[in-house]
């Protein structure tokens, strides 16, 4: 049933180091939103295919290559979030979380459905950047230097993120909003405001995730959807709502998937549906999340 | 003046103020005196813009604060000091002290809040909550002081604090009110309010009963003893 090949191991928990970069980034930003705004984002998995979708169009229609879209498209994906932030989502922080799930949710398969209707069902190419081919010899395996690019930037933009967050005079205001927001109000800050921004930061960090994402898989409408279901497992296990929680959750159970991959590899896709219930049994409010 | 005229508020459907008129001149220490649930601190929270449903006018500076959100409202130069004291438990000691923004010149330094309470500084790394109940009172006062409001609402600043607490904060209230702030200060502690309030004014189920000048305090003691159920 088990067969160790320690090379095996070894590469796969790369690659799995891989994906939870991309777990980390969609999480973070899915923790911020929620313990801000108190929105379970099922839209998130939206943007982050909308960001490799804006990589792709940029390189289409405009010549603008991956180094452009990667600044470019947050930027744009973080306006559009402001949008549906103003429009849509400001309308359910008095009402409970659930109306909030099924609202996203529907923003997420209506905007998916319409992707679908232009682009069609099937994976589009997306180029690696000519600076980032090839790979280096890591001894038990050939890592590619992009992969080695995503997990480098990747982090850095996670630990930013809790730099932000925790040692800023703006992270204070967002911590303190999130434990009472209208005493910070009456502070005299604007946390409508505040909130409006904090929905364009994370999904923005959702795009940048789509745009790193582009070039290792198909350009495809289902691509958010299928990564999103699983940074809602690493919130869950990490704790609702903490920054640390998220970043490290989504690489630890990145690292656990690679491990099943190598040992086990019809188990890798639940062990980390398994690791959740397992945490939600023994600490129900995650691994670093606060007491309710 | 901070003019209160016919204010009403509602929590869903429950009507808990009923017409409460009351003005707080600028310069002075105003007092509301009730017991638990007669509408005192609810008073502050619709002055501040967290009541949901409110009628009536508070009028400052020739607009009426209903109108406003809270954020608008503190940037007119008003504070809020809650009853829970409101310090955040995800913030260290100087973060919670330095998160309200400067609304107008004139706050007081971080120096000098730290002259004025001294246990403060000693505590500036500790997270805000591992303070004990007194010193949280004096992060929570120190945190407006420093916005340059000239409108402080303090709420039950002396309850569940040792007596020499009790008396380093009216100390410090004596201090805010030789600087020329306005302080509308929300009290059980008949007492506590005796010397320091220009103006009292009695609360009983979201209405005003009373209004006393300091000077008839002292004659008024035991009907407002009364009142308060001592």
């Amino acid at each position: 049933m088990f067969d160790i090949n320690v090379n095996l191991i070894l590469g796969q928990m790369v690659l799995g180091l891989v994906n939870g970069v991309f777990y980390a980034i969609l999480s973070l930003g899915l923790a911020i939103i929620f313990g801000l705004l108190g929105v379970i984002n099922f839209a998130h998995g939206v943007f982050f295919m909308l960001g490799a979708f804006g990589a792709y169009m940029l390189g289409e229609t405009l010549g603008i290559g991956y180094w452009g879209a990667l600044v470019l498209v947050p930027l744009m994906v973080g306006i559009l979030g402001i949008g549906t932030e103003k429009v849509l989502i400001r309308h359910l922080y008095k009402i409970e979380h659930l109306y909030g799930l099924l609202l996203t949710l529907g923003l997420a398969l209506a905007a998916e459905g319409a992707i679908r209707i232009f682009f069609g069902p099937q994976g589009l190419p997306y180029r690696i950047p000519a600076e980032l081919r090839g790979g280096i010899n890591l001894g038990f395996m050939v890592l590619p230097y992009y992969r080695a690019w995503v997990v480098g930037i990747g982090i850095a933009v996670c630990l930013i993120a809790w730099v932000l967050i925790e040692r800023t005079a703006l992270g204070a205001r967002l911590r303190a909003a999130t434990d009472n927001p209208d005493l910070v109000q009456a502070f005299g800050i604007n946390v409508p405001r505040l909130r409006t921004f904090t929905y364009g930061v994370g999904v923005a960090l959702a795009a940048f995730g789509g745009v790193l994402a582009a070039p290792m898989a198909a350009v495809e409408p289902a691509m958010g959807t299928n990564i999103v279901i699983v940074a809602f497992a690493v919130v869950v296990i990490g704790g609702m709502g903490s920054i640390m929680g998220a970043i490290i959750t989504g690489l630890g159970l990145g690292l656990l998937e690679g491990l099943a991959k190598a040992i086990l590899p019809q188990a890798s896709t639940t062990v980390i549906f398994v690791a959740m219930v397992i945490v939600l049994i023994l600490r129900p409010r995650g691994l670093m999340g606060k007491m309710a | 003046m901070l003019d209160l005229h016919d204010l009403n508020a509602w929590y869903g459907e429950s009507h808990v103020l009923h017409g409460i008129s009351m003005q707080i001149p600028e310069g002075k220490v105003v007092s509301m005196l009730g017991r638990n649930g007669a509408g005192k601190s609810t008073t502050m929270k619709a002055i501040m813009g967290l009541m949901g449903r409110t009628s009536g006018r508070i009028g400052w500076q020739g607009v009426n604060l209903l109108d406003l959100r809270p954020d608008q409202i503190a940037r007119r130069g008003i504070a809020f000091c809650p009853e829970d004291r409101g310090i955040f438990p995800s913030l260290s000691v100087m973060e919670n002290l330095m998160l309200p923004p400067r609304v107008a010149e004139g706050g007081m330094t971080t120096d000098e809040v730290f002259h004025l309470f001294p246990n403060i500084l000693e505590r500036a790394g500790s997270r805000g909550t591992q303070l004990s109940g007194g010193e949280q009172q004096m992060l929570a006062i120190g945190r407006i002081l420093r916005t340059g409001a000239r409108v402080l609402l303090l709420d039950e600043p002396t309850e569940g604090l040792a007596p020499v607490i009790v008396q380093q904060i009216e100390r410090t209230i004596h201090e805010i009110k030789n600087r020329g702030y306005t302080v509308l200060l929300v009290e059980q502690n008949a007492h506590f309010v005796q010397g320091l309030a220009d103006i009292h004014y009695l609360v009983e189920h979201g209405t005003i009963v009373d209004r006393l000048e300091s000077h008839e305090f002292a004659a008024n003691l035991a009907r407002v003893d009364k009142l308060l159920g001592v």
